[in-house]
């Protein structure tokens, strides 16, 4: 969350507000989904985000709204005293329990964390001062009106949960992720997991704390078991519901949790029976929670008329370059400089437009084609790197290229290989930048609906493209080159990373005898050194590592590809 | 006896095993072999159903690719599996008897036991897990043989083993196979299993790469220089 | 003198913890879930045992069905809820449970309502009394006495069961490695379903013997299972006989925090006994080495 996407929802709380104005039953649900909020947003941290499932989180809810309780009736210290003071509290019990507790692991801690929720909700019971099982009553509340104390909350919730998101994007937070993750990989960071879920733990602590407070002075009055056991499982089906790891889920959670119960008549079905049976269905059907599954709906939906807007105006634009017919299908090609040809295949999602840089090569024509499906070039139905790879065989052959050096970047790289090892006589030299290997190159099944998700949101897209070229700082050509995928045949999204899985040329690499370069760059995440070297062990190349880019050296740095490449050529 | 047909494991999106398909006669010994990683542990889990898999298995001419662990262990498949797995906090004794669980006659069958491994008879009211690792490894043979096999897989019997042992291992093998059992070997040591093999899988990153006579695949160059290290 | 006395109520009271903890480890120990819904499916068990007992008038019968219902609901809860989950996460397994757990007590709720009911000891009569010394005298009721014998029997039972019965190895066995337990034909989704029943029926037999006291209330087992946790932990979570023995230190503790000091504060006593344990010996009180399953 950053300051504006703050700043919206709390203008979207307040505008709620004044459409609720006169409806105080209203408000305070509302003030109370804020308030477990909270307390779930603190929660998230400590079980969603490191990892460490707490059951007794209405304990630090517990001690925050006794302690403001207890300092304005006896003191009648102001409400900003207070809540220092329950803050203060929270975090040195947080850090009290945490201490021993957070040396033990998964059901050992529940355990734990459920005794001190237990044992500290019987504490309160206990003593007389703060009324026993009955409770305190008569709290001086924030304000008259209702709408104040919901403004109040709403503002602390906003505040809080922008803090999270600090919190969370900062060194700690990554930390936290790590020691979640795994702790023996944390430990080999250097990070102490102990010290990391301790400092988590605290933080959540304060969260219930603010949280019991504000409780405290909107309701006006406690009892222990308003902060026991089913508080805390309560608090904990809200993040689980909602979505752990989830800035959001907390939110979420709460209006299920929270807001639920008053949509049900009272007394009917009882709440513990509809959240349990919540709780099982999401860890069972759901893990991930609500939030997760809206962000999927917005990412597949939200994004979808946009990017086809995007597309549709951008395929009309014109293009400098020509066409040339290939089995009857039209292909969009540019073509540059005078001598003998180099023909450069452009990867998945790409275009004629990656090699835009490098297409000026001294003393060479280099011709630049959009491959079939991609681009401008005409669609075709049967993906796959062969069939492909005929095209361009077609395309030399309308051309009159007799013989050219093939450059393939990724996707290209197949195409490329395919083209040199089935028709070695068509190409005198191969360059294969960051190209899929020659056995395939299998995409993890989980990956294609986030492919598939690609066709609608050009901001998922763009950053997708530019993880694949960390180096790139040309923001014109990244924005240009996001257009340019948002062109490719809509099943191409999928089906391109399909083909990438079927192929082998292991064998067949034999028959190709005339030298290859292969250039990688180090940062690539795609295509690792292995796989490189695995590519190269039956042909007759090299293989060129460059320190300081990705997936794209292409656009990352084109100077230097043109250097490696011209050395090349004229060997 | 066996026949396995396109037998794949995955482990979420780990390919352990490909397709791959092998058979095992009545009464032969056949050895997989491969480097580490290859798959072999991951395709004996699959015919002894201790983790889910993808393909048909056929034990007589019986189609029992939808039978559980213990209904194949029911049907005379055992497993003996790598690192032992004995129980450690169980006695000896215990533990053999468990190798009875489903099959065998623990009276019959703890006589032999003991006598092919003697050491076991002294240590038989011990906890397992305060045996060596050797005599767990016996232990781990010996359970396996408690049940009775019709087929007997073993996947490295000999880790950690002292060549004695080891010997006295592949002899006991070569002995069962006489008396009509078969055999699928999973051996580290390529060389010594093939001797007492009729036929090897040569299994690589999931795959059979090649098959053949044992006999041949140790006079074969390629494959001694490729696979076996010799 | 008072302290004898504590310890004599303490031990029925203990051992009735320790049978908790006893169910909690034998799950804990073979399948690796900590049963969250432990209490509770005692409690629901003890109102089936309410409802038998008000339609039949016979109590060993209500007890039969509870404690049968008990080994029924441990099968069911293993088959549908947890074998899905089994592989996948420790937290996975722990929310469930303690989804069964707000489950069992909402259907509780609306099945019987939230009033208590009251519920028959087994044996009524005068308390035993024996008299020591001057003016010592020591009192022992009937019933506490029955639950002692029975609860000790019972864990009798259970450890011979399962150290010299067949399924009862194999139950051992499937707890130290599940793969060495398959390869054996040991049926382990069998196993673990009848490692629940059993564990869940303890927990309904100390449902049924301790609602006297506590009456049959959807909330009645709550305090219950923290206990058995504690005597589990004092025990140490990896030994049966551990959980008995801790569930009976426990017992006296308890009475003796509650003579000397004041029974408000008994529980949270106890609970900071339960940190404290796992903070700085997480494998109890007897135990040489923590196993540290998760
Ligand atoms: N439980 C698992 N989860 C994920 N991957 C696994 C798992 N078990 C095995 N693998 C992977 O599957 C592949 C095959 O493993 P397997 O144990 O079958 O090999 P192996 O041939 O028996 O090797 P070794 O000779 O070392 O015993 C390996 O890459 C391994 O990392
Ligand atoms: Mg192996």
């Amino acid at each position: 969350m950053n300051m504006k996407k703050a700043l919206i929802v709390l203008i979207i709380g307040v505008l709620l507000g004044v459409l609720f104005i006169n409806k105080s039953f209203l408000l305070m649900i509302f003030s109370l989904v804020l308030i477990y909020a909270i307390a779930a947003t603190g929660l998230n941290i400590v079980s969603g985000f490191t990892g460490q499932v707490s059951i007794g989180h209405g304990a630090f809810m517990a001690v925050g709204a006794y302690t403001t309780a207890a300092m304005a009736m006896d003191f009648g210290t102001p409400f900003y005293i207070n809540i220092l003071a329950a803050i203060v509290l929270a975090a040195f019990l947080g850090f009290l329990i945490g201490l021993p507790a957070l040396r033990l692991k998964g059901f050992y801690l529940a355990i734990a964390t459920m005794a001190f929720g237990v044992a500290v909700e019987q504490l309160f019971a206990a003593i007389e001062h703060f009324g026993g099982h009955i409770g305190m009553r008569n709290i001086p509340r924030f304000f008259e009106s209702d709408f104040y104390i919901y403004l109040l909350n709403l503002v602390f919730f906003v505040v809080l949960t922008y803090v999270a998101s600090l919190i969370l994007h900062s060194p700690v937070g990554e930390k936290y992720k790590m020691v979640r993750d795994s702790e023996v990989a944390a430990r080999a960071y250097g990070i102490k997991p102990s010290r990391i879920k301790l400092n988590a733990f605290i933080v959540s602590a304060i969260y219930g704390g603010i949280a019991g407070a504000l409780y405290s002075h909107t309701v006006g009055y406690i009892s222990p078991p308003d902060f026991g056991m089913n508080t805390s499982l309560n608090l904990l089906s809200m993040i689980v519901i909602g979505g752990m790891a989830s800035l959001e889920g907390g939110m979420i959670g709460s209006i299920i949790i929270t807001g639920l119960p008053f949509l049900f008549s009272r007394g009917n079905i009882p709440m513990t029976l509809i959240f349990g049976a919540l709780l099982i269905v999401f860890v069972l059907f759901f893990p991930q929670g609500i939030a997760y599954g809206l962000k999927l709906l917005s990412m597949k939906y939200l994004g979808r008329p946009w990017a086809l807007l995007v597309r549709k105006s951008w395929s009309r634009r014109a293009e400098d370059g020509k066409y040339v017919t290939v089995n009857g299908k039209k292909i969009f090609y540019r073509q540059q400089g005078n001598g003998p040809a180099i023909v450069m295949i452009h990867g998945n999602f790409g275009s004629h437009r990656w090699y835009e840089k490098v297409s000026s090569i001294e003393g060479y024509t280099t011709y630049i084609p959009d491959l079939v499906n991609f681009g401008k070039s005409d669609r075709i139905d049967n993906v796959s790197i062969d069939t492909y790879a005929d095209f361009v065989k077609g395309f030399m052959d309308q051309l009159k290229i007799e013989k050219a050096v093939v450059v393939g970047h990724s996707l290209g790289g197949a195409v490329s290989m395919s083209l040199a090892f089935r028709y070695p006589q068509l190409v005198s030299k191969l360059v294969l930048v960051d190209s899929a290997p020659v056995n395939g190159l299998v995409t993890p099944e989980e990956n294609f609906p986030v492919l598939e998700m690609m066709k609608g949101n050009v901001s998922l897209l763009r950053n997708s493209l530019k993880g694949i070229m960390p180096a790139c700082e040309d923001q014109k050509i990244l924005s240009e080159v996001v257009k340019d995928a948002l062109l490719m045949k809509d099943e191409c999204f999928s089906e391109n990373a399909r083909a990438l899985s079927r192929y082998d040329y292991t064998e067949l690499a034999e028959r190709y005898k005339n030298p290859v370069l292969f250039i990688l760059g180090k940062k690539d995440m795609l295509i690792t050194h292995d796989m490189a070297e695995n590519t190269l062990k039956n042909l007759n190349g090299r293989l060129e590592v460059l320190d300081h880019v990705g997936h794209s050296v292409i656009l990352e740095d084109s100077q230097l590809f043109k250097k490696l490449l011209i050395n090349f050529v004229n060997l | 006896m066996l026949r396995v047909e396109n037998l794949s494991v995955n482990y979420g999106h780990v390919k352990a095993v490909k397709e791959i398909s092998f058979e095992i006669k009545s009464g032969e010994i056949v050895s997989i072999l491969g480097a580490n990683g290859a798959g072999k542990t991951s395709a004996l889990f699959g015919v002894s159903a201790v983790v889910k898999s993808k393909g048909k298995v056929f034990y007589k001419d019986k189609d029992i690719s939808g039978f559980t662990t213990y209904q194949r262990v029911e049907k005379g498949i055992i497993l003996c599996p790598e690192n032992r797995r004995v129980f450690s906090g169980l006695s000896v004794e215990e533990n053999l008897k468990m190798g009875s669980y489903l099959r065998g006659n623990y009276q019959k069958n703890i006589e032999t036991a003991y006598r092919m491994f003697p050491i076991l008879k002294e240590r038989k009211k011990q906890a397992a897990g305060s045996l060596s690792g050797g005599e767990q490894q016996m232990l781990a043979v010996a359970r396996a043989l408690m049940s009775d096999p019709e087929l007997l897989m073993l996947d490295e019997p000999s880790l950690g083993l002292a060549p004695v042992i080891v010997d006295q291992i592949f002899k006991a093998l070569v002995e069962l196979k006489r008396s009509g059992m078969s055999i699928l070997l999973v051996e580290q040591n390529a060389l010594k299993s093939l001797k007492i093999s009729d036929r090897a899988y040569i299994l690589e990153t999931g795959r059979i790469v090649h098959s053949d006579d044992a006999k041949t695949l140790l006079n074969d160059e390629k494959v001694k220089k490729s696979y076996l290290g010799i | 003198m008072l302290i004898l006395q504590s310890i004599i109520l303490g031990i029925p009271q203990g051992a009735l913890y320790g049978l908790m903890a006893f169910g909690i480890s034998l799950i804990f120990r073979t399948v690796g879930v900590m049963n969250f819904s432990h209490g509770n499916a005692g409690m629901f068990s003890a109102f089936i045992a309410l409802t038998v007992f008000l339609l039949t008038q016979n109590l060993l019968l209500a007890i039969l069905c509870a404690v049968i219902f008990g080994i029924l609901l441990g099968f069911l809860i293993e088959k549908f809820l947890m074998r899905p989950v089994k592989h996948l996460s420790h937290g996975g397994m722990l929310i469930i449970t303690l989804g069964i757990l707000m489950i069992l007590e909402g259907l509780a709720q609306i099945i019987w309502g939230v009033n208590p009911f009251s519920f028959n000891e087994l044996v009524s009569g005068p308390p035993l009394m024996f008299t020591l010394g001057e003016d010592g005298l020591l009192i022992l009721p009937l019933n506490d006495l029955l639950i002692t014998v029975i609860s000790l029997g019972i864990t009798i039972l259970l450890a011979v069961f399962l150290k010299v019965t067949k399924v009862g190895i194999a139950i051992r066995a499937r707890s130290q490695d599940e793969v060495g337990s398959k390869v054996v034909g040991i049926n382990t989704n069998m196993i673990d379903g009848l490692v629940w029943g059993i564990g869940i029926s303890l927990s309904a037999l100390v449902g049924v013997l301790i609602a006297p006291k506590t009456t049959v209330t959807p909330t009645m087992m709550m305090n219950m299972q923290l206990y058995g946790f504690t005597a589990g932990v004092l025990g140490g979570f990896t030994s049966l006989y551990g959980s008995i023995l801790g569930g009976i230190i426990l017992g006296i503790l308890e009475k003796i925090v509650g003579i000397y000091i004041s029974p408000d504060y008994q529980l949270t006593i106890i609970l900071l006994i339960i940190i404290l344990m796992l903070a700085f010996k997480p494998s109890g009180l007897f135990a040489k080495k923590f196993e540290g399953r998760v």
